[in-house]
């Protein structure tokens, strides 16, 4: 932590690595979008987040009228009829056409997974009193309000969730919908079932104290896995239908009826898809039918036979696939409420389509690029509806993951021509989605690993650098027991963020075909310390977490195991419930058309809440803030007890009272390089002075001398905390402390058993959670104070406190095998001079070969002169397009909350590599 | 009844705000009063089968709850 000489926190903005250039420095490599994309961008740029009824009016309507039915069937009529009533919309300029609905940053709320939070605040809290509900959190969850974000209701719009912007004059429809749902909804049923579990009072008091994020059986229960587009690819819709119809035909003798359920499901929902197309090719036919323009009209025209012919066939070239890809997509977005539905491998899906038209010039690479572009737009314009609290969590991002490079399921090189394509449509026409991800093996060539490189330079903050070898090994090891293959392994790919996710060979082709990464969101780690100091209780909230221990922690190694059984029984409790909860969901809002693609679906006859998948171990635990928690265990064995210098009831004394600061969420600033203490300087000189002067009655001046004296104290031990070892320092006594602290939970997390019978998967990264996690907590005992946003990421140190370099930050974070995590994850913040050139560049790639050979998963980069950061926290209306790399995913400046802005501002600038 | 853009069948909507007008080819408030090229949607209060109810802003249509912009339904029919 970089101090003043008496120990506090440094009032500068940011924490530095090297010598700050004077100049503020831009990206050194900056490229621009080709005009059609670029008028794309700008629609989007004027678009307001918007919520369309239309989607949920037509399911719930036809739902209400198949009651009696057999469920899967049921939803998949359901689904027919929402996806066939969408109303098409093509604006002129676009290549790839099909939205989610008719806005351009459209969502809809799914209110038989989550009907509450668009009620009233008074409606939803009567419901939300007795549940492990998400309340607690939201109090405390910042949100953004810059940019697309609807923030504020006006006569004829109203803010959902301080995001999405509703008419009014569909709002009345939208109540009726979401009231209908009401103890029928995921939300709902959730919390009926959830009380089966002994301990489900626990779980409500956890909620209350916020020791998770948010909930995501009902807010996000899907997601973070990969689409697979083979199916589609290789037989199109009509082909899917027939597959199912002859599924249908051989089990009849079986008596299977819930499998001739599924595949009858899937073939409804895939005609509704189908419907939806057919609108979209006449929508084209009537665009072309009345323009002028001889360009524009061949486009529409050409638009209309595409939409046409997907709406039935396979593709015949490349503008057919990335068409239906995008269709594919959408489908999935629209049928449930979930974030990270990745592309995945999209480069080497589309490259056999490609190289044909290149090689028989019906496409060039230039033409290519604009398409390109084109999609990176759709992809950031995809918009999903959720409650605050989970809102806090995904930052406004859907985690459209492209995987690039890595290995063929034959174990060559799968780096391709158009994935180079991807790589510079990314740079020209920068936006947050999809992002990318480089899956750096020995056999990529450096040609490929330098065009990385500059992509990274532009400050986009993609590609992220994941290891092929770590998450082979994973795949090995933690899908063993479901018989994976060598191939599938090496056809791996993220879901979201950066969750290992096997892959797919799909009839020698990669696909995918796992189970969502669906759990416990996020585990906020520093409140489990607070709760071992407090005796099973949260100090902030008062709510009663666990009985007493009991403990008096008269040794370090009391302390430290009591936190390792509290850390082991919040996740078995959040683990436990969870599947009683999410089981609660299987018969009521299964993916039916992510189930149709996912590789073995079909031919099992069963849906992925169902196990249909090829590989289903995919429950996931994430934990938030540990980095906190480890330096903050190292500060108390090392000041409290061995070197002795204050006692742990003084410690608590000081945490408490916040070392004498005022709390982040009451000046607004969230990091620790911008703090404001109780008392200044000034007020204090003048008590003393009066003191000295016998201004007081004899009371009073006992009573302020002890004041003045506490915060004495609070100041001193504030000062040893934060001097205290700190993670990302290659510094033996705090690693080994991160990796007792993380290989004990490991173990807790797997004891566990999900619905299907298989441990649990743990897994390290933060998304937006340090954010509002962060304020739902104290000060810690790293000097950290009240409010402030806790660390990002799984691995990275936290802002300030790694001064021995980023080759230090790289040994502590490979303390731990990353291979038995689903995923981990780092972030460094580099200023653009640090890799300036063509030497900078392979110093960036020497850092990059490094971690991934001390077998390091993840590491990615802001390239960014944080007084730029600054300078837009100032003066957003100058920075609309300004993209940072939060953690796992790039997004907008403008459309991120503060808190995790000033984070950003204050994580560690290296100057020099 | 004052038309207003949003119920234009030339309006392309971009958000609850704003759309683009492909008979003007500019962008317009979706609430503005719509000009003489107006051409209404098939939404629900557009519809013969309409009624609507006491509760504002919505409707029944055959026993249904609808809403007055309520669009997509196959069986539309002018009033």
């Amino acid at each position: 932590m970089a101090t003043t000489q008496d120990g506090m926190a440094d009032p500068q903005p940011s924490f530095h690595y090297g010598e700050v250039p004077k100049e503020v420095a831009g990206r050194e490599v900056k490229k621009e979008a080709c005009p059609r994309a670029k008028k794309l961008l700008q629609d989007y740029y004027d678009a307001k987040v918007s919520l369309d009824t239309t989607f949920p009016y037509w399911y719930t309507r036809t739902w209400k009228e198949q009651e009696g039915q057999h469920p899967l069937v049921r939803r998949g009529l359901a689904l027919k009829s929402a996806f066939s009533h969408l109303e098409p919309c093509i604006r002129p300029g676009e290549l790839l056409v099909m939205q989610r609905n008719k806005y351009v940053r459209g969502a809809s709320i799914v209110p038989w997974t989550a009907n509450r939070f668009p009620l009233s605040d008074e409606e939803r809290a009567k419901s939300d009193a007795l549940k492990a509900s998400n309340m607690e959190l939201e109090k405390v969850t910042i949100l953004a309000k810059g940019g697309g974000v609807v923030s504020e209701s006006t006569k004829d719009v109203l803010s959902i969730s301080g995001r999405f912007g509703q008419r009014m004059d569909e709002y009345p429809a939208l109540l009726e919908l979401c009231r209908y749902w009401n103890n029928k909804s995921a939300e709902d049923t959730c919390h009926l079932w959830g009380t089966l579990h002994p301990e489900y009072s626990t779980l409500v008091n956890m909620k209350k104290a916020v020791l998770m994020a948010s909930d995501m059986e009902y807010g996000n229960r899907h997601g973070r896995s990969v689409t697979n587009y083979q199916y589609p690819m290789q037989m199109g819709f009509k082909g899917m239908i027939d597959w199912c119809n002859k599924q249908i035909n051989d089990h009849l003798h079986t008596g299977k009826v819930d499998k001739i359920a599924f595949w009858k499901s899937c073939i409804y929902a895939i005609e509704g898809v189908q419907i939806w197309i057919r609108k979209y090719a006449a929508k084209a036919e009537q665009l072309a039918a009345k323009e002028k323009d001889p360009q524009q009209k061949k486009e529409f025209e050409e638009i209309a036979e595409r939409m046409t012919w997907i709406a039935e066939n396979k593709p015949r070239n490349f503008m057919d696939a990335i068409q239906l890809h995008w269709t594919c997509q959408l489908q999935v977005y629209n049928e449930m409420q979930g974030s990270g539905f990745s592309p995945g491998r999209l480069g080497q899906v589309l490259y056999p389509f490609w190289k044909k038209d290149i090689d028989e010039g019906r496409i060039t690479p230039e033409q290519t690029l604009e398409v390109l572009e084109c999609m990176r737009v759709k992809y950031t314009e995809l918009e999903i509806a959720t409650c605050v609290g989970t809102q806090g969590i995904l930052a406004g991002n859907t985690f459209n993951n492209i995987c690039l490079g890595g290995l063929k399921p034959d174990g060559t090189s799968a780096e391709n021509e158009l994935e180079y394509l991807f790589i510079e449509a990314a740079m020209k026409c920068a936006t947050v989605s999809p992002t990318l991800s480089l899956i750096y093996d020995g056999k990529l060539s450096d040609k490929f690993l330098l065009k990385a490189i500059e992509c990274n330079k532009t400050g986009s903050g993609y590609p992220a650098w994941v290891n092929n070898r770590v998450a082979i090994e994973y795949c090995l090891k933690k899908h063993q027991a479901e018989n994976i293959t060598v191939e599938d392994a090496r056809a791996w790919s993220i879901g979201g963020c950066l969750e290992i996710q096997p892959g797919a060979v799909v009839n020698g082709e990669i696909g995918a075909g796992s189970y969502s990464s669906s759990g416990i969101n996020f585990i906020n780690v520093p409140k489990i310390l607070e709760l071992v100091l407090w005796d099973g209780e949260c100090p902030r909230t008062d709510v009663r977490v666990f009985p007493p221990h009991g403990s008096k922690l008269e040794t370090f190694e009391e302390l430290f195991g009591i936190f390792k059984q509290y850390f082991a029984k919040v996740t078995r409790i959040f683990q436990e419930t969870y599947n009683f909860k999410t089981a609660a969901t299987f018969e009521l809002d299964q993916p039916i058309l992510f189930s149709a693609l996912s590789a073995d679906c079909i031919e099992k006859g069963a849906d992925i809440d169902h196990e249909g998948s090829r590989y289903n171990r995919c429950f996931t635990t994430w934990i938030t803030g540990q980095v906190n928690a480890v330096n903050s265990l190292a500060s108390i064995k090392t000041n409290v007890y061995d070197k002795k210098r204050f006692t742990l009831d003084q410690l608590k004394d000081a945490l408490f009272n916040n070392f004498g600061y005022r709390s982040a969420v009451d000046t607004g600033n969230y990091s620790m390089a911008e703090q404001v203490k109780s008392k200044s300087k000034e007020e204090i000189d003048e008590a003393w002075a009066r003191i000295r002067s016998n201004a007081y009655c004899v009371q009073s001046r006992a009573h302020i001398i002890r004041d003045l004296q506490r915060a004495e104290d609070w100041d001193k031990i504030h000062a040893l905390c934060l001097r205290a070892p700190k993670f990302g320092n290659d510094d033996p006594f705090v690693d080994a402390i991160y990796k007792e602290m993380a290989e004990s939970w490991r173990d807790a997390v797997e004891q566990t058993l999900d619905p299907f019978g298989r441990p649990w998967c743990p897994s390290m990264l933060s998304v937006g959670t340090h954010g509002p996690l962060g304020q739902a907590d104290i000060a810690s005992a790293d000097g950290r104070l009240a409010g402030v946003t806790l660390a990002d990421g799984g691995q990275s140190p936290y802002p300030g406190t790694d001064v021995n370099g980023p080759y230090a930050v790289l040994n502590s974070a490979t303390i731990i095998d990353h291979s038995d995590y689903k995923n981990t994850q780092l972030n460094m913040k580099m200023h653009p001079s640090a890799i300036k050139g063509f030497e900078g560049s392979r110093k960036m790639l020497d850092l990059i070969k490094a971690y991934m050979d001390k077998g390091g998963y993840h590491i990615q980069f802001n390239v960014v002169d944080s007084r730029m950061l600054k300078d837009a926290q100032a003066h957003p209306e100058n920075y609309r397009d300004l993209m940072v790399r939060v953690a796992g995913f790039t997004h907008y400046w403008c459309e991120i909350a503060k808190p995790i802005q000033d984070e950003l501002v204050a994580r560690t600038e290296y100057e020099e590599v | 009844m004052t038309h207003k853009c949003a119920d234009c069948i030339n309006l392309s909507p971009r958000d609850v705000f704003n759309g683009y007008c492909e008979a003007k080819e500019q962008s317009v408030l979706i609430d503005d009063a719509a000009c003489p090229s107006f051409q209404s949607t098939q939404k629900c209060k557009f519809c013969k089968k309409y009624e609507a109810s006491e509760k504002e802003f919505l409707g029944i249509c055959n026993g249904e709850m609808v809403y007055p912009d309520l669009g997509g339904c196959e069986q539309f029919t002018a009033k």
